[in-house]
């Protein structure tokens, strides 16, 4: 059992001593490396820890993913979710499981120095136990929009990145702000916005409500106070929304046409103001919620945004089979 | 000789001429007419109170004047378009349900038959889900993913029957084991692509292992009930021959049952019923099961009677836990499959204990 104790440290010093310089070597040359050999893991480590904070970052979710290339830490990834599809070139990086479901061994064989998750319960396990073998994870949160900036500022700490983090959230803001300017006093309108009708699972609290009301609008599925509620078709009906999003209808060119048009009493169907949305960037929380503001504000009160109307939106009658918001 | 002897007295009825079926009193199992008009009537009766309670209430309250003198008012929408197609979803779905898990108890002789356990819904779910994700990726129909399942719900059919037969010859127990491992082997599938599709999808697939009878139309209970009515009376009809079915194939035999014609046509009528049924709901798990074990208790085993009214039966109990899943957390919605489940597990479990030692008889 000698080979044993050295491996056990090995694992345990991780990730300050470097292999290499620390163990393997100075093992066999015995008497020149103590001294050589922490002088190069001194140097090793100095130059890393100045060159930026951290050099490999792997990401759990699709929002983190966008959030570390928005704000320049994009070289720095050397994993992703399997879900994270933007920005492209992420497609190209491997996959370390979903943020339900992270692969451990996949995360440790890319050896981060970095893990960043979200603070949600359903990864819990494998956050403890990448945290028990001593990486460094940081849990941020996206349920919310203070949530989402706060998380874009930590992200741009922890790369290193403080800077473009700012520039991004105050162009964020400012993006957001010009949305609400163009929409001083105009009517608030009732708004229905569902991930799919099949099933009928509606936006509920959450960053997408917030964004709503900053859009003027009231979401009916705010009532529930859960944020992804499963509404009643009933309850939708008696709601009467002016406004209906489908994200199913928006992203999925196969939805079958006409569900809507059973129930001509939503004044939305009788108006012809179903409108499609595409789930990405919509229901991705991250540095493109002020695109998805726009978009919103776009398809909710398109009488303000005529012009930006054409680029982002088009529009929907209830019985073409019918998508919309593609940016 | 004694080796027969055992076999057959093990398959014989119960030997008791004061008992019928079930530990039943002996002049329950006798069918009259009037006993089957007194209890299909009063079942009848039963699902009709049943279904007005469902169209009466809902997630939200209407005012019913309002909704039938104006066409235009929402009232009409929640009630036409979204109450009354539901109700009669929710009957036809039950109906099938229940009559073929009491078609199927008959036929492989085991109280745990059921469209579930022999891997049919499964099956078909797992069609369903295959068309959904294909759809998505190449480009389909919308009307792809209910012809799927029911495609599937056949071919999965096909295989149990294939692979439950022993030399030729239908092996009940052996069907049924077949048909547990494919129902498990069609779920794992099923979660295979779960895992591996894009993430909004995974909702979908849930709505299909779960089961709902969310925004059903007209023209989907119609096809579904048609399909249905042209199974269940192919299954009344043979009725006779399930009554000697479950007496054991040697017993049917003799009596002049045709035992794998009869087998093998009830066997395709269920498949039949089954894939219409999963291909608009999903799997909704236990009233196939719960259903006919309580009706046999009670009105005893013979199929002329049973089938009816577990055909009634099922579909009252699923129009009530459709209730129940809109009413309870409204306007939220649970999934009815959740609410079957929570009711039929522990009443299947207290049927089995109370009848003891001997089980529940088929």
């Amino acid at each position: 059992m000698p080979g044993l104790p050295s491996r056990v440290r090995l694992l345990d010093s991780r990730p300050k001593i470097r292999p290499v310089w620390g163990v393997a070597r100075g093992r066999r040359l015995r008497l020149a490396t103590p001294a050589l050999g922490s002088i190069l893991a001194a140097l090793v480590w100095a130059a890393t820890s100045q060159a930026s904070p951290s050099e490999r970052i792997v990401s759990l979710t699709p929002s983190i993913t966008e959030t570390l290339f928005a704000v320049g830490a994009g070289p720095e990834v050397v994993g992703v979710s399997q879900y994270c599809d933007y920005p492209p070139q992420v497609l190209s990086l491997p996959k370390v499981g979903s943020f339900l479901t992270p692969n451990l061994e996949a995360i440790v064989g890319l050896r981060p120095e970095l893990i960043i998750g979200l603070e949600t319960a359903a990864n819990d396990r494998e956050i403890r136990a990448l945290q028990g073998m001593g990486y460094r994870v940081s849990l941020v949160d996206d349920d919310s929009l203070a949530g989402i900036q706060e998380g874009i500022g930590k992200i741009g700490v922890l790369t290193g990145h403080t800077n473009q983090a700012q520039q991004l959230l105050n162009s964020m803001r400012r993006r957001m702000r010009a949305v609400r300017n163009r929409l001083q006093g105009v009517p608030a309108r009732k708004v229905l916005m569902v991930v799919g009708h099949d099933p009928l699972v509606a936006v509920g609290v959450g960053y997408l409500n917030q964004l709503l009301q900053m859009a003027d609008c009231v979401n009916i599925g705010a009532g529930l106070d859960t944020q992804w509620p499963r509404l009643s078709l009933e309850y939708i009906i008696a709601a009467a929304p002016d406004v209906v999003l489908d994200g199913q209808m928006g992203t999925d060119p196969l939805t079958p046409s006409g569900f809507w048009s059973r129930y001509s009493s939503i004044p939305a169907v009788r108006n012809h103001r179903v409108f499609g949305y595409d789930q990405n960037p919509v229901l991705r929380p991250g540095p493109r919620a002020a695109q998805t503001l726009e978009i919103l504000a776009a398809l909710t009160h398109p009488e303000i945004f005529t012009s930006s109307v054409k680029r982002v939106v088009k529009p929907a009658t209830t019985d073409a089979a019918s998508r919309g918001a593609r940016p | 000789m004694t080796e027969p002897a055992k076999v057959s007295a093990a398959r014989a009825p119960h030997p008791s001429s004061e008992e019928g079926w079930a530990g039943a009193p002996i002049e329950q199992a006798y069918l009259t007419r009037k006993r089957m008009a007194v209890v299909l009537g009063s079942l009848a009766v039963a699902l009709a109170a049943v279904c007005a309670l469902g169209v009466l209430f809902g997630s939200v309250k209407i005012d019913f004047v309002r909704a039938i003198a104006q066409p235009s008012s929402p009232d009409h929408a929640i009630l036409f378009a979204a109450r009354m197609p539901r109700v009669l979803m929710g009957a036809v779905v039950g109906a099938i349900l229940a009559a073929v898990g009491a078609a199927l108890q008959a036929l492989v002789r085991n109280p745990l038959a059921e469209g579930g356990t022999l891997g049919i819904s499964s099956g078909a779910a797992f069609g369903a889900i295959v068309a959904l994700v294909v759809s998505y990726r190449f480009g389909a129909g919308p009307a792809v993913v209910p012809i799927a399942g029911f495609a599937a719900a056949m071919i999965s059919t096909l295989a149990v029957y294939r692979l439950g037969q022993m030399h030729g010859r239908i092996e009940p127990f052996s069907l049924l084991l077949v048909g547990v491992i494919f129902n498990t082997f069609w779920s794992a599938l099923i979660l295979l692509i779960n895992s591996v599709v894009n993430l909004y999808q995974t909702r979908s697939i849930l709505f299909w292992l779960v089961g709902s009878l969310e925004a059903p139309t007209y023209r989907e209970v119609a096809l579904v009930g048609a399909l249905g009515a042209g199974g269940f009376l192919w299954l009344v009809w043979h009725a006779r021959d399930m009554n000697l079915l479950s007496l054991g194939d040697d017993p049917a035999r003799d009596l002049g049952v045709e035992v794998d014609t009869a087998r093998r046509s009830i066997f395709i009528a269920t498949s039949l019923m089954i894939g219409a049924a999963v291909s608009v709901s999903g799997m909704i798990g236990f009233v196939g099961l719960i259903v006919p074990h309580i009706l046999r208790l009670a009105f005893g085993a013979d199929h002329r009677l049973l089938l009816p009214a577990s055909l009634l039966t099922g579909a009252a109990f699923l129009v009530a836990a459709d209730l129940a899943a809109r009413v309870l957390i409204a306007p939220g919605e649970l999934p009815v499959g959740v609410i079957t489940a929570l009711c039929g597990g522990p009443f299947f479990i207290y049927l089995l204990r109370r009848e003891g030692h001997q089980g529940i008889a088929i």
